[in-house]
C-alpha cells in the first residue's frame, strides 16, 4: 500500500547531478601495488646470484615502474580537479616527484628508492583520501587488506 | 524530478525527489544561486541540475555544481543560454525529513 502512495508521487523525470567520469573509479591502490611490486622484485634480485633470473627481475620491474607512472598520470589527469589543488598546493609538485621517482626505481636496484617511491604514493593517497577516498570506489565486498 | 548523481552533494542527493517550477522561454532569467535544470549541452536528451554561479553580460548563465570537485558543469562545456533553462527547483518532497525549500 505505502508503495503504491509513494510510486503515485514517484516523480517520472531524472534530473543528473551529473560528473562525466564517476568519481569513483580512481584508487591509488593500483600505484602501490605496482610500487610494492618494485621493492620486492629489488630485493628478490640482490638476493639471487641466479643471473637469469636477475635479468628477468629487472624486466619485470622496468614494466611495474612504467605502470606505477601511469597509475599516478590517470590521478593526476583524471581523478584530481582545480579544487583539490587549491586544498593541497603541492599537489602538482608531489605527483611530479612521484612520477620522477617511479622512472629513478627503473634505474636502480636499491630498495631506498622504491621505498621513497611508496612514500611519495602515500603521500598521493592522503590527498585521495582527503578529497573523497575510497569509499566511493571500492566495491562492498572486497576482501580487507 | 528525481536526482541522480553526486556533483550536487550534500545539498542534493541521489534520490531526492524535487519540485520544479517551470520557466518559460521570455519570463526572467534565474538569479544567481538558483538550482536550475537544463539540457546537458552535450547529449539533449538528458537534463541536468546545477546551480547559477554567474551571469555573463551576454545573459549567458554559468552553471556549476555544488561539489565542483565532482561536477561536469560550464567548467566543461562553458555557459549555457538562458533560453535553454527548463525549470527551477525550488523544493524537495522527498525524502520526508528532508523536506523543504531548496536554497
Amino acid at each position: 500500500m505505502l508503495s503504491h502512495i509513494r510510486a503515485m508521487f514517484a516523480p517520472r523525470r531524472i534530473v543528473h547531478a551529473h560528473c562525466d567520469i564517476p568519481c569513483g573509479v580512481y584508487d591509488p591502490e593500483q600505484a602501490r601495488i605496482e610500487a610494492e611490486s618494485c621493492f620486492k622484485i629489488i630485493q628478490k634480485y640482490n638476493e639471487s646470484s641466479d643471473e637469469v633470473f636477475r635479468q628477468r627481475c629487472l624486466h619485470v620491474k622496468e614494466e611495474r615502474a612504467e605502470l606505477v607512472k601511469h597509475h599516478i598520470d590517470v590521478l593526476w589527469h583524471d581523478y584530481f580537479k582545480p579544487e583539490h589543488v587549491e586544498k593541497f598546493p603541492d599537489l602538482h609538485e608531489v605527483c611530479w616527484k612521484a612520477s620522477k621517482q617511479a622512472s629513478q626505481v627503473k634505474r636502480t636496484v636499491n630498495a631506498d628508492e622504491a621505498q621513497k617511491l611508496l612514500d611519495l604514493i602515500n603521500q598521493i593517497d592522503d590527498m585521495f583520501k582527503a578529497t573523497g577516498g575510497v569509499e566511493s570506489s571500492r566495491v562492498a565486498g572486497r576482501p580487507a587488506a | 524530478m528525481a536526482v541522480e548523481g553526486e556533483s550536487m552533494a550534500p545539498g542534493l542527493r541521489p534520490g531526492d525527489w524535487l519540485l520544479v517550477e517551470p520557466l518559460s522561454a521570455p519570463g526572467p532569467s534565474p538569479q544567481p544561486g538558483q538550482v536550475v535544470v537544463v539540457p546537458d549541452p552535450r547529449l539533449r536528451s538528458r537534463s541536468l541540475i546545477k546551480r547559477v554561479k554567474a551571469i555573463r553580460p551576454d545573459g549567458a548563465l554559468v552553471l556549476v555544481g555544488d561539489a565542483p570537485g565532482r561536477s561536469t558543469d560550464s567548467r566543461a562545456f562553458g555557459p549555457v543560454g538562458r533560453a535553454s533553462v527548463v525549470g527551477v527547483a525550488w523544493a524537495r518532497y522527498w525524502p520526508p525529513r528532508r523536506l523543504g525549500r531548496i536554497r
